[in-house]
């Protein structure tokens, strides 16, 4: 097999990667959360603090801890940044006192008992672990 | 290169009291209310000139760029938009004395609003508010043309800001106004002159997207300097114009200095004018030159200005900087201009390792003030003009730093 070949099926299975790493993304809210839709960009935009609500709808948003393998892809996909940039993105607001980050927690179950337990939450879980506890809003 | 011994400062109090403010930080972390952050740049940093040049001598430096900062955020209840934030700041070149780099209360009385009271950070430049923050820019140090304490020789005021974010589109829109006061010290001719200043009114304006970010920055400063009373004082000063006006008498000396610019000041005014822009994808671009316009007074205007070219490899970032300061108006004389190659290294989503080569080109060509008097450029050496008693200069001078840095 050629190089060329090696290197293109090589970036094709990567791509392919992240393209299933992105669609296991789950947006969750609060099951009384009335809002049934949401975009990639109204998320980013609320996960970057750039708003407090979508569609009129003001929520809380919590992450995923930082190193989690969900919260890099979130972190690419949604928000468009590397994790790097993420933290230096909240490291000028958090240090000029403009703005804070979500709050983290460490995993789905965490994340899915926040949210069943806050009716004005949003957060994010890999697909599979979502249940009956929570509203899936969106899956990216 | 001869390495020589270690420079480590004796004073580590600072150290100790922010080393147990940080095990108290992973305790704090559990208490409602209660946010802390920290951030920390440890580095190094060694020239090849006998004469010490922008904080750095022969000997490698571990103080000079490393510092350490801690921030307590308290919200008191969620539904009430009220914070208290308090950053305590030890830097190595401030022998590690902790300091409240800030002390504030915050309101947001809107969503578009954020108002800020207390001691705040100012923003002159573009980078003046994240200088000791090292993961938010590609640099070991910023360019110290634009950057160094001659031109901005303090961080934070007593005062008020007010915060205007917009979102127009994909862009932000960032409106900051700034009013306040504060007593600092400002180098000069290597002597630490005392300035109160009055009052800081600043505006800065930054509109950017996810790779595009543009930055405008006005700010008028009154202030107040005993200038001739402290540079007087110094003896080489005084050796000096005492040579040049062939007296030793306090009258005809104050004179001589009255005519080249040294009195006291009463009614100082300055002006900062900020232009930057940065873009950020695969290419890293970023650009400022900035001015500082002072008058009727021993301090320099100062005209400075850098531009950094480049690109992210993955984790790795190569990048070249150009940088150029220069003074006029005044007795002082620091012009420079540097040439810098670097490489960033993402170590980790909050961690950052930076290597950076300088060379820096400095025309030590004297000025002629009036006739006798000719002022040699000194560029940023610390050290006075040979006309009074400083050290001669090498023309070119290299410059290595090393800096970790990490926020957490």
């Amino acid at each position: 097999m050629k190089l060329s070949k090696i290197i293109s099926a090589l970036l094709i299975s990567i791509s392919l990667t992240s393209t299933a790493f992105a669609a296991s993304i789950a947006v969750i809210v609060h099951p009384s959360n009335s809002l049934n839709d949401a975009s990639k960009d109204e998320v980013k935009r609320l996960f970057l603090s750039k708003t407090d609500a979508i569609k009129g709808k003001k929520l809380k948003p919590v992450a995923q801890n930082n190193g989690q393998s969900i919260r890099i892809v979130f972190d690419e996909d949604i928000l468009g940044k590397s994790p790097s940039k993420v933290k230096a993105y909240w490291a000028r607001l958090v240090f000029t006192a403009s703005g804070m980050p979500p709050p983290e927690l460490d995993s789905n179950t965490a994340i899915i008992k926040w949210v069943s337990n806050n009716p004005d939450a949003i957060g994010y879980i890999e697909e599979g672990a979502a249940n009956d506890s929570i509203k899936v809003l969106k899956k990216f | 290169m001869a390495w020589g011994p270690v420079i480590m400062n004796k004073k580590t109090p600072g150290i100790g009291l922010i080393a147990c403010s940080l095990l108290y930080a992973g305790l704090s972390q559990a208490n409602n209310g209660i946010r802390t952050d920290a951030f920390i740049t440890a580095g190094g940093v060694f020239t090849d000139s006998s004469v010490p040049f922008e904080g750095a001598g022969k000997d490698i430096n571990f103080n000079r760029l490393s510092r350490i900062g801690l921030q307590y955020t308290y919200t008191p209840k969620h539904d009430i938009p009220v914070t208290f934030t308090g950053q305590l700041l030890a830097r190595g070149d401030n022998d590690w004395g902790v300091t409240a780099e800030w002390a504030l209360i915050s309101y947001r009385p809107s969503s578009s609003w954020l108002i800020n009271v207390g001691k705040v950070r100012t923003a002159l430049f573009m980078y003046s508010q994240f200088y000791d923050i090292g993961v938010t820019y590609p640099w070991a140090t910023p360019p110290e043309e634009v950057y160094g304490k001659y031109n901005i020789p303090f961080t934070s005021m007593g005062g008020i800001e007010a915060v205007n974010t917009q979102f127009i589109g994909d862009w932000v829109l960032k409106t900051r106004l700034q009013s306040g006061n504060n007593d600092f010290m400002v180098p000069a001719m290597g002597v630490q002159v005392p300035v109160q200043m009055e009052y800081l009114h600043a505006l800065q304006v930054n509109l950017s997207d996810d790779e595009l970010s543009l930055t405008l920055g006005y700010s008028r400063i009154g202030w107040q300097s005993q200038e001739f009373n402290t540079l007087g004082a110094d003896p080489r000063v005084q050796g000096a114009f005492g040579t040049l006006a062939g007296s030793s008498d306090p009258a005809v000396i104050a004179g001589l200095a009255s005519q080249v610019g040294i009195a006291n000041t009463t009614n100082g005014k300055a002006e900062f004018i900020d232009l930057g822009v940065k873009y950020d994808s695969d290419i890293l671009i970023i650009a400022e030159i900035v001015k500082r316009r002072l008058g009727n007074t021993t301090f320099p205007t100062v005209e400075a200005g850098f531009v950094t070219a480049g690109y992210h490899f993955n984790k790795y970032t190569p990048l070249v900087t150009y940088s150029r300061g220069e003074t006029s108006g005044s007795l002082i004389q620091q012009e420079q201009a540097s040439i810098a190659l670097g490489l960033s290294i993402t170590t980790s989503a909050s961690s950052m390792l930076k290597f950076e080569v300088k060379n820096t080109q400095v025309d030590d060509g004297s000025v002629a003030l009036m006739p006798g008097l000719n002022i040699n450029n000194v560029g940023l050496y610390d050290t006075l003009p040979t006309l009074f008693g400083g050290s001669a200069i090498e023309d070119s001078v290299n410059k290595i730093s090393i800096t970790f840095s990490t926020v957490l």
